[in-house]
């Protein structure tokens, strides 16, 4: 687990996504907070995700 | 950036599969686009007849700019005609004419998404059709003020989403790098840069969860408008700033002409 290599962040983007979806649908189904209301958390981890793997690239030339 | 494989060459080229970057030795060129040694699929390492022929020995084909000119010229001598071409000319004459069709990628990339399925994009696909889905359930959720600017940019993002699709099949099928999401936010160039895309998205992520969450109305928010402007005064001025600690006698214009794309 190297947090400076691109493929990392590359390889975690898809579950770290699937894990957000299955929370949001998880609080959903507990009636604690609606997806209709949750659902821009997706846009944000996705945001989040690509900031992440910029980072690791700009040392490289 | 350089080869994955050879250090000290610059990459020529991207995987499709992995987005490594190759040189002009080590990229694989099958199906109409690009892949590294590992990636590349077994078709088109096996031609016809079934003899394996190293992929080394495949023609340079559609590169760019980083091709010589002599291996191009020498190239497109033996593709002129078919049936003397060498053996293993064949699997890239085939995926030049079997690529996808930009005029149904065209016509198809009027349903979000499709059209990027159409080209086997299949997560720009997706990212397409959320986006399209997000600026409707904007648009229905405030039909107030806001009607008019939502109205606009759901009618660009479906003209964005056809001449999209048109372009990356017509970039396939003449073998040309397609990048999964380069048009939507540029990651692998301008490495250098502050992905805009990423950080819009985190911003209109906030706005949103504000709003369903009903803490902040958009509506409310949409006043403060001009603070946009003063938002991207002071990114300019960033980037400015950035270009000239990098070249001390640079100006504004030089910044312009960095940014360009290849």
């Amino acid at each position: 687990m190297n947090l400076d290599n691109p493929a990392f962040w590359n390889a975690i983007q898809g579950p770290i996504l699937m894990i957000t979806i299955g929370s949001l649908f998880a609080l959903d189904q507990n009636g604690i907070l609606q997806f209709h209301q949750s659902w821009p958390i997706i846009l944000i981890v996705v945001g989040v995700l690509q900031l992440s793997r910029w980072n690791s690239r700009r040392p490289q030339p | 950036m350089n080869c994955a494989n050879h250090p000290d060459t610059a990459a020529a080229a991207y995987c499709r599969t992995c987005g490594k970057p190759l040189c002009v030795e080590c990229k694989r060129e099958a199906e109409g686009t690009i892949f590294c040694a590992e990636h590349v699929p077994v078709v088109a390492q096996m031609p016809y007849g079934g003899s394996a022929t190293p992929p080394v020995s495949e023609p340079v084909y559609g590169s760019g700019p980083t091709t010589p000119p002599g291996a191009g010229s020498a190239y497109s001598s033996t593709y002129a005609s078919p049936y003397t071409a060498p053996h293993q000319a064949a699997p890239v004459a085939g995926a030049s004419t079997s690529g996808p069709n930009p005029g149904l990628a065209f016509i198809l990339g009027f349903i979000p998404g499709v059209g990027a399925i159409y080209n086997g994009q299949y997560a720009k696909g997706l990212i397409h059709a959320v986006i399209f889905g997000v600026l409707v359930s904007v648009i229905d959720r405030h039909p107030g003020s806001m009607e008019p600017l939502l109205g606009i940019l759901i009618a660009a993002w479906i003209f964005y989403m056809a001449f999209e699709a048109y372009h990356t099949a017509k970039n396939r099928r003449d073998g040309k790098r397609s990048e999964d999401l380069s048009s939507l936010m540029q990651l692998d160039r301008h490495s250098g840069r502050v992905p805009v895309g990423a950080i819009i998205l985190i911003g209109i992520g906030g706005l949103l969860l504000l709003d369903t969450t009903n803490l902040i109305s958009i509506d409310r928010l949409f006043h403060l408008w001009p603070i946009g402007l003063i938002l991207i005064g002071a990114y300019m001025l960033y980037e400015r700033m950035g270009a000239s600690a990098a070249q001390p006698i640079s100006t504004g214009r030089t910044a312009e002409v960095r940014d360009e794309p290849r």
